[in-house]
């Protein structure tokens, strides 16, 4: 017979896609995820207590009247779909500094409500705009700059301007690049210079004018920063602008809208591909603090249900959305960290993260233990089977495929962009990294030994910073493939090292943890199952129970449920037990309350829950449970009708 | 593909334990329709009452809704395999946006988005398991579709690629900031820099006095306050606290490069308005020049934030301050203005940090590169936008009669400071470490 397996017939790429992305996976990696990740997003969250004010607040670092205007205002802008290489667009906009802002804004606010009017008193700026001239067109505004403060000098200037013109019928000169007048007007004839010199004076009394509601006319600072603004905008932005101001609306609210959406975001809201940002929050509408401080510890109770397990369908939903409650507002306190809790979040919502490691699996033990004892009075084998891990799911297997390959792309990422950057090429920027004073331990007298240490030898340095861009590098571009082969527990390994490395020495430790979550989606199941059962030791228990009686089942059904390392025989009673017995390794019975102590003691579900036993009532009421009294005159109760299978017991059980 | 290999499969839940009824599970789901249906009648009725509405109506429909939407996804987590319960859970979001008051707009946002995804869950559920491969399969190749997009989203010598931008501003963006996951993943990169400080001083004025040249001169109550700061902002073990606010001065960290130097009228005003920055000297009493800083090139002493520092970050930082700082804005906060400084810690060279010869302390004073960036009132307005020193580095270096070749920690008075003289208070460098 021959001991060579036949190869593997050949797949289709579908088959070996589904098979990639939807083949069922153990749900214990993500539940085990799903514990690490919640006690760590339950610190973050209860860390918020103590800056929830000054983060969420109404008087935040951002505060509510900024973040609600960004939310509802922001413009996102993009070029052009289909513009051409010349083409290229622009958009009106007003000077950044606040005074020369206000002075622009001010002279768009006084402009005429009148479009005819408005666009009368714009003349001179469409005509320096049909030069198609960037140059010419600046040395005409400049020229404004030059006689637009004295009201005689302008005047003077102005009637020079006509009066120089050439004479009808003269040849014209070669434009002089030094005259007053700009070149673009030299040529011009007497009439034709009149009609620009009348279009100066129009806008020059647009530039003083006062607003339309009265007061006084404008200073002529303000004028002055009014032409500076043209004269730096280039030939394009002034075109924006200029159209700008002459589509502006008659109906003066409409125009006051639209400049101050300019005035503010520095763009207009027709040229933008949307208003505003797609976020929601509980924190953009509640400022008092007693409701903040409410809704925050409801918010830490639904994650901490989360982190155990409970409703974890929903709780997983309510969780994501309350840490995006958190995310949305203040988006100024965020780094790393959130980002990581966000994805992991997401992708625990999508995986049904609750059917393992959690309140929810012990439940469904008691379920399916109550459910087969109803059905064959035992716990029969498909049930021993499910008691005994949990059922791999699709969505499982798809969460941890997301996961996995969301890792890959934000290590690919990483290490790409790092190589855009010198000092990761030369090794420094490892230097840079640990002696950043804010982040890393520097503080500390003895690292700043340490550092002096590794600077002091130009070997040690040079080995030292080098080895660790490398490793960094190395690891970043070369995990997204290694991860995929055999090596993949080493690369595990060294990217764990890399984030325990960085979040010892830069003190980032809860972003590191969290990046360490992350990697555990890349650990089997059965692996972390045996990671936590550990080594199981004790000696073994039976219970005797009558699977017939309602008591009985129940009873069987809640250690079944507690028994997560399956140390507990199950014997439904080959001769009728009144009540449910348990026995130890030599089959002596134990009484009720000795029975639930030597369970306790040595299931660890029960051992780890020690603390909450101690509540008042509690331990009584399970031993209710788990070791009811025989029911009066010994009888056993006979199962509900319909629920039950055959009322004999089963030899499988 | 086959290292994730099941291991030998257990029964399924639904093999073990008997589901809920669909009845049961519908009857459920009525009952979150149910309630969310209760705060939409009210809703109905605050809009026909009009402003004279009673304020707990819309904390009544809040409870109801956040209870109907909780019940309706418990119902679904039943028998997520049930079309109709998805469907349910559909109409039940949908009427939630109205059930919402209108001031919680942007849970109305989530509501609408909840009950898309209801009805597109309705949908997959609905199709056969091959149908049901196919769209899930599309569903990623969009998301991860969207996650590349936002890796390759910033800008390399001024731009990004085409495709990326238009596919990221115009389809990917709005999916991408709801989930928040639109971070580019350059953790460090392309070159990792230095961290940044905000100092403010926070001046609330108390009055006038004569000083000995017979000038009135302003005084005030001054105090400083730094973040991020180590003890005080350590609040959790793990200093998430004190990480959250190096985030908060990261956000003005990023400086326009050339300073504006395109803007040829203001760079012209700001460098003629630096050569007569005064400070008032309280000991002499008077005004002295703030020279510039003798080992830095004029121009880079001249660092203009991003425009949204400028336009929003600012000003809001400087009303929070004031706020906190006056007892949630007491009576001295009209008053009261914040002058914020940001300080850059330069990171110190391996061969300044182990020469033998004048190492360079890494908690030194002249590390910190520090610009002026305004002084703020209570409104979040700059008190003076033409300020000598507005966007210009402070110069802090040693004294030339600083001692040489000491080690140990440096002696911040063995230090020029402008920083301490252009706020009127002495800063206090040690407490940096």
């Amino acid at each position: 017979m021959s001991t060579t397996l036949a190869p593997p017939p050949p797949r289709s790429f579908a088959a070996k896609w589904r098979d990639f992305w939807f083949a069922p996976g153990d749900p214990t990696t993500l539940g085990f995820i799903r514990v690490v990740a919640g006690i760590l997003i339950v610190y973050l969250h209860l860390s918020y207590t103590f800056d929830l004010y000054g983060f969420f607040g109404k008087y935040g670092w951002y505060g509510q009247e900024y973040v609600n205007r960004d939310r509802h205002e922001y413009p996102s802008q993009a070029m052009p779909l289909n513009d051409t290489w010349d083409d290229v667009p622009a958009a009106a906009d007003v000077p950044e500094f606040p005074h020369r802002k206000k002075a622009v804004v001010d002279f768009i606010n006084r402009l005429p409500a009148d479009p005819a009017r408005r666009a009368d008193a714009l003349r001179y700026l469409n005509r320096l705009l049909m030069t198609n001239n960037s140059e010419a067109g600046r040395a005409g505004l400049r020229y404004l700059l030059m006689i637009f403060e004295n009201d005689d000098r302008r005047e003077e200037a102005l009637r020079k301007f006509v009066a120089d013109a050439p004479a009808l019928g003269e040849a014209p000169k070669a434009p002089d690049e030094n005259a007053a007048v700009p070149a673009l007007f030299q040529p011009m004839p007497k009439d034709e210079r009149q009609a620009v010199a009348d279009e100066i004076r129009a806008f020059i009394a647009l530039l003083y004018a006062p607003p339309p509601a009265g007061g006084r006319a404008r200073d002529p600072e303000d004028a002055r920063y009014v032409l500076q603004h043209l004269v730096e905008c280039d030939h394009d932005s002034l075109k924006a602008f200029v159209r700008f101001l002459v589509a502006l609306p008659a109906d003066p609210a409409e125009m006051e809208r639209l400049t101050g959406y300019l005035a503010y975001w520095h763009a207009e809201p027709s040229r933008t591909v949307r208003i505003g940002h797609p976020i929601f929050s509980v924190w953009f509408h509640v400022s008092d603090r007693p409701t903040m401080t409410a809704i925050h510890f409801g918010i830490l109770a639904v994650m901490v249900l989360f982190t155990l397990g409970v409703f974890t369908r929903v709780t997983s939903v309510l969780t994501w959305l309350s840490a995006l409650c958190y995310i949305h507002r203040s988006q100024q306190v965020l780094f790393g960290m959130d980002t990581m809790m966000s994805i992991l979040l997401f992708y625990l919502m999508i995986g049904n993260s609750g059917a393992a490691l959690s309140v929810d699996r012990v439940v469904q033990r008691y379920r399916a233990a109550r459910a087969s004892i109803r059905r064959t009075g035992g716990i029969d084998e498909p049930t021993r089977a499910f008691l005994a891990a949990p059922p791999p799911s699709v969505t499982a297997g798809f969460a941890i495929r997301l996961l996995q390959v969301h890792f890959c792309f934000i290590y690919m990422a990483s290490g790409m962009s790092k190589l855009k950057g010198g000092a990761w090429w030369n090794g420094n920027a490892i230097w840079d990294v640990m002696v950043v004073p804010e982040f890393t331990l520097l503080r500390y007298p003895w690292y700043e030994q340490m550092m002096n240490v590794i600077a002091g030898s130009k070997p040690v340095y040079y080995t030292f910073i080098s080895c660790g861009a490398w490793f960094t590098l190395f690891l970043e571009l070369g995990l997204p493939f290694l991860i995929w082969t055999r090596l993949r527990p080493v690369m595990v390994f060294m990217a764990t090292l890399l984030h325990a490395g960085i979040g010892v020495l830069m003190g980032l430790n809860l972003f590191e943890l969290m990046m360490m979550a992350m990697l555990l989606a890349y650990i089997p199941g059965g692996v972390i199952r045996e990671w936590i059962r550990g080594k199981v030791g004790g000696k073994p228990l039976g219970f005797r129970f009558d699977g017939r009686s309602a008591g009985g089942g129940r009873a069987a059904a809640a250690v079944a449920a507690a028994d997560l390392d399956g140390v507990v025989r199950f014997d439904p009673a080959g001769e009728i037990a009144a009540a449910p017995v348990l026995t130890v390794a030599d089959g002596t019975p134990a009484a009720r309350e000795a029975a639930f102590g030597t369970l306790a003691g040595s299931l660890r579900l029960l051992r780890g829950l020690w603390l909450i036993l101690l509540l008042p009532g509690l331990r009584g009421w399970l031993t209710r449970v788990m070791f009811p009294a025989a029911p009066a005159g010994g009888e056993p109760t006979p199962p509900k009708r319909g629920v039950g299978g055959p009322s004999r017991p089963t030899a499988a059980s | 593909m086959e290292r994730d290999a099941p291991p030998p499969v257990p029964p399924r839940l639904e093999d073990v334990v008997p589901p809920p009824e669909p009845a049961a599970v519908y009857s459920v789901a009525a009952a979150g329709l149910g309630l969310i249906g209760v705060a939409a009648l009210l809703g109905l009725a605050v809009t026909l009452i009009g402003d004279r509405a009673p304020w707990p109506l819309a904390t009544a429909r809040l409870w109801l809704v956040g209870l109907g939407a909780v019940v309706t996804g418990y119902a679904v987590s039943r028998r997520p395999g049930l079309p109709g319960v998805w469907l349910l859970a559909a109409v039940t979001a949908g009427l939630a946006v109205v059930g919402v008051p209108a001031t919680w707009d942007s849970f109305r946002l989530l509501f609408a988005v909840l009950a898309v995804v209801a009805a597109a869950g309705a949908g997959v559920v609905a199709l056969p398991p091959r149908w049901r491969v196919r769209v899930a399969s599309v569903l990623v190749l969009l998301h991860f579709g969207g996650i590349f997009m936002a890796t390759t989203s910033p800008e390399t010598q001024g731009s990004s690629p085409w495709l990326t931008h238009q596919l990221f501003t115009r389809v990917y963006y709005p999916y991408l900031q709801f989930i928040y996951q639109r971070n580019a993943y350059h953790f460090y990169s392309p070159e990792p820099g230095p961290a940044s400080l905000l100092a403010f001083m926070v001046k609330t004025h108390t009055g006038e006095r004569i000083d000995r040249n017979g000038i009135t001169v302003p005084t005030y109550d001054r105090e400083w306050y730094v973040i991020p700061k180590r003890p005080d902002d350590v609040k959790d073990p793990l200093a998430v606290s004190y990480f959250r606010r190096l985030s908060i001065t990261e956000q003005t960290a990023g400086a326009v490069p050339g300073g504006y130097g395109h803007v040829l009228f203001e760079a012209d005003e700001a460098r003629r308005r630096r050569q007569l920055a005064r400070y008032y000297d309280e000991a002499a009493q008077e005004e002295r020049a703030i020279p510039f800083h003798p080992f830095e090139q004029a121009l880079a002493q001249y660092r203009v934030p991003f425009p949204n520092t400028l336009r929003y970050t600012l000003p809001s930082y400087a009303k929070h301050v004031i706020h906190e700082r006056t007892n949630g804005g007491d009576e001295r906060a009209p008053r009261t203005t914040v002058m914020i400084y940001k300080l850059v810690h330069s990171t110190v060279a391996a061969h300044e940090l182990a020469r033998k010869r004048d190492p360079v302390a890494p908690y030194a004073p002249s590390t910190f590169r520090t610009f002026f960036l305004g002084e703020y009132n209570s409104s979040g307005e700059l008190v003076n936008p033409r300020d000598a020193m507005l966007y210009w580095q402070m110069p802090i270096y040693p004294k030339e009669s600083a001692a040489t070749g000491v080690t140990g920690p440096p002696d911040p008075d063995e230090y020029v400071d402008y920083l301490s003289l252009h706020a009127g208070q002495k800063f206090d460098w040690r407490s940096l470490r």
